[in-house]
């Protein structure tokens, strides 16, 4: 396990960012630092529950240290009352140290940039399944920011070569995992409801205890990859090869006493390549782009063991090849118009091909905005489907029962220079077997602060 | 006698040489005026909707011969960062919120920069005699009146510009706006011009959107002519530079 000295570096991270936030005018003359406030209210009608999610303060410093060097650092606190919505627990206040890093401008010569600390590399040409950004988990702690990424510990090289062309080298520990939101301790992973299938073997439910199993701090479990992003004709295009350990942790064993009714889940992680392409263009005035995404993992099995004994084992990853991809073209309609947005997706960002070559479902999001009023008015609707995998015998009845629908009106303005505020509300029609169904949001109205300063 | 004769002369062969020109050549003339030369500035653009309501940003620039990058200093769109590649042919925008850098499809380029009156290809080094054909429509007084109208397969948002050029220094003093309906939609005015380092630059200058009755003005704070800068800061891959890393390359920004 090798998240103490990786935790305790952490600290020392948010130590020297306090430091520069409070003292910087003893000795700098020069910093910028801005604030940015987020709340929401959100009301579950399904479960009638009034609650506060996505709320955080966040803090960022930025610091030049000469003409060639700079220091970034953000600090977000963040508020979490969804316990009881999600998992039946208390409120949580949790620290999260984000982009944190030193930049060193032509090192080790020129043309070169060397990046140290926490920090995001973002590739990715889609807009909402960005199958290429897999250099840092997703983090899952707000259902209604769920592209969002984690920042993690990376040293990065840059080379740029002209304008248009660059290759980058990153390498880190890949210590973190996705995040949920369950409050104070980084490394949790998605809890398995052990307790609710625990009678089956021992007659009564129980209590579960999780450990984390992760792959050690040597030389040969580091995240490490390269990015080629270049330029031809009207369009971009970034190629990148990565290894790391899937950020998603899976129970690989579970461990169950029947005498005291008590269970150990021993979840792990598995190292996973990825070999990916994106490009983003222009055609007939329209915005294209895709991505698609090779990965393999090694072969994956969960082990349900009572008293010692092997009672089931599962095969959930295969150790094949398959792939992942989006697509997606966006246009501003003449004169002020509409703005219309459509991706297809092959596979959630975090979808893997599991055993029995199912898993890899099909998604689609539409979505029509229009601005008024210099943009302080933002009116908009998402549409987004989700189309489980058929078999080629499936007749439309399957597929209506394999497919769920959601439905996302929203409104913003914008108040001032620095608040915006907005409402909206998602309404899930999900049939029992997918996965929309499984995240449980039926119909949430919720309304949204955000204050920048 | 003799500086008499001298303006006479200068007088005569400017206004022989003027009345020669063909539109197109007024046209570029005035291009060569306002083309964006390597330079760096400090401006306010103030957003005033029919209503009343008033938005106020700071916008820092940068140019360097056909490539031109601002970013936004304050505000909610504080970090947005705008980068105009070969004379706004390519145009990159830089979303601080999500630390995500991403090329503007055409069609989205004549949509409005952070709710102001002017549309991205308008914020761009644009060269007008290059994306539109010149027919002059009056040389009396002391404007030469244009008629400009987008080059066959260029999108620039409008289906006609009319433009007033002073003859004796080609600096655009009006630009008149049509949309794809063939009705007014804006009005350019620059309001206040200044020569600095011998160069005319445009210091003040105002965006009327006749539809909505919405201004916007943009007012040059400070501007320094250099002959060279980094090019660094000119590619998409460098436009998520924080504004701390700019004043420290130019302190000019602090």
């Amino acid at each position: 396990m090798y998240y103490k000295p990786v935790w305790n570096l952490n600290k020392f991270l948010y130590a020297m960012l306090f430091f520069l936030i409070f003292f910087q005018n003893r000795f700098v003359h020069s910093y910028d630092l801005s604030f940015l406030f987020q709340t929401d209210i959100r009301y579950s009608v399904e479960k009638g529950i009034l609650s506060l999610g996505g709320t955080f303060v966040e803090t960022k410093i930025d610091q030049a240290l000469g003409s060639s060097a700079a220091v970034s650092g953000g600090i977000r606190l963040s508020y979490y009352s969804m316990r009881e919505y999600l998992q039946n627990e208390g409120d949580i206040v949790e620290a999260e140290l984000r982009n944190t890093y030193l930049d060193l401008f032509d090192f080790p010569v020129k043309n070169f940039e060397l990046r140290i600390g926490k920090q995001r590399i973002n590739i990715g040409k889609s807009d909402f399944f960005r199958h290429l950004d897999v250099v840092n988990p997703p983090d899952f702690s707000d259902e209604l920011r769920f592209d969002e990424r984690v920042s993690s510990l990376l040293l990065r090289l840059k080379w740029t070569l002209g304008f248009d062309t660059s290759w980058m080298f990153f390498i880190g520990p890949g210590i973190d995992t996705a995040r949920y939101a369950y409050g104070t301790d980084p490394y949790r992973a998605m809890r398995l409801e052990v307790e609710s299938y625990m009678p089956a073997y021992t007659g009564a439910p129980g209590s579960a205890a999780d450990i984390f199993r992760l792959p050690e701090l040597r030389a040969e479990n580091m995240l490490y990859g390269l990015i080629f992003s270049s330029k031809i004709g009207k369009f971009d295009f970034s190629f990148l090869a990565v290894s790391r350990f899937n950020p998603i942790l899976m129970p690989e064993e579970i461990l169950i006493d029947s005498t005291d009714s008590s269970a150990s889940i021993i979840y792990s992680t598995r190292r996973e390549y990825v070999i990916g392409l994106g490009a983003a263009g222009d055609v007939l005035g329209a915005g294209v782009w895709v991505e698609i995404a090779a990965k393999k993992s090694r072969g994956f099995s969960t082990v349900v063991k009572v008293d010692g004994s092997i009672v089931e084992n599962s095969s959930l990853l295969t150790d094949e090849w398959f792939f992942t991809w989006s697509a997606g073209i966006d246009y501003n309609f003449k004169n002020n118009g509409p703005y219309l947005n459509i991706e297809f997706s092959h596979g959630f960002f975090t979808e893997m091909q599991n055993s029995t070559g199912e898993g890899i479902n099909d998604y689609l999001v539409i979505t029509i905005q229009k601005k008024y009023s210099s943009d302080r008015i933002n009116l908009g609707l998402s549409l987004g489907f989700e189309f489980d995998k058929l078999t080629n015998s499936a007749d439309f009845d399957d597929f209506k029962r394999h497919t769920a629908w959601f439905t996302g009106p929203f409104f913003k303005y914008s108040l001032g220079n620095n608040v915006e505020l907005e409402t909206g509300l998602f309404w899930v029609t999900a049939p029992k077997e997918t996965s929309f169904e499984v995240s449980d949001m039926r119909a949430l109205f919720y309304f949204k602060t955000a204050a920048k300063f | 006698m003799k500086r008499s004769l001298n303006v006479i002369l200068l007088f005569i062969i400017t206004a022989g040489y003027s009345f020669g020109l063909s539109a197109i050549q007024i046209m570029r003339k005035a291009d060569e005026v306002f083309t964006q030369k390597t330079s760096l500035s400090v401006s306010r653009m103030i957003i005033t909707t029919s209503g009343g309501g008033k938005r106020a940003f700071l916008q820092w620039g940068m140019s360097l011969g056909s490539r031109s990058v601002n970013k936004f200093a304050s505000g909610f769109v504080k970090g947005l960062t705008m980068l105009s590649v070969n004379d706004g042919d390519e145009i990159w925008v830089y979303f601080a919120s999500s630390g995500r850098t991403r090329r503007l499809a055409s069609s989205a380029r004549n949509s409005g920069v952070a709710g102001s009156d002017f549309s991205y290809n308008d914020m761009s080094n644009t060269k007008y005699s290059k994306s539109y054909k010149c027919r002059l429509l009056s040389s009396s007084g002391s404007d030469y009146s244009l008629e400009l109208k987008p080059k066959k397969n260029t999108d620039t948002g409008y289906s006609k510009l009319i433009v007033n050029v002073d003859k004796k220094s080609f600096i655009t003093k009006k630009i008149l706006y049509y949309n794809q309906d063939g009705g007014e939609f804006k009005r350019l005015l620059i309001k206040k011009v200044k020569i600095i380092s011998g160069i005319i630059t445009p210091m003040e200058f105002e965006m009327k959107n006749l539809i909505t009755g919405n201004v916007t003005e943009v007012e040059i704070i400070k501007i320094k002519y250099l002959n060279r800068l980094r090019r660094i800061f000119f590619s998409s891959g460098g436009l998520s530079r924080t504004l701390e890393t700019w004043k420290a390359v130019y302190p000019f920004f602090k």
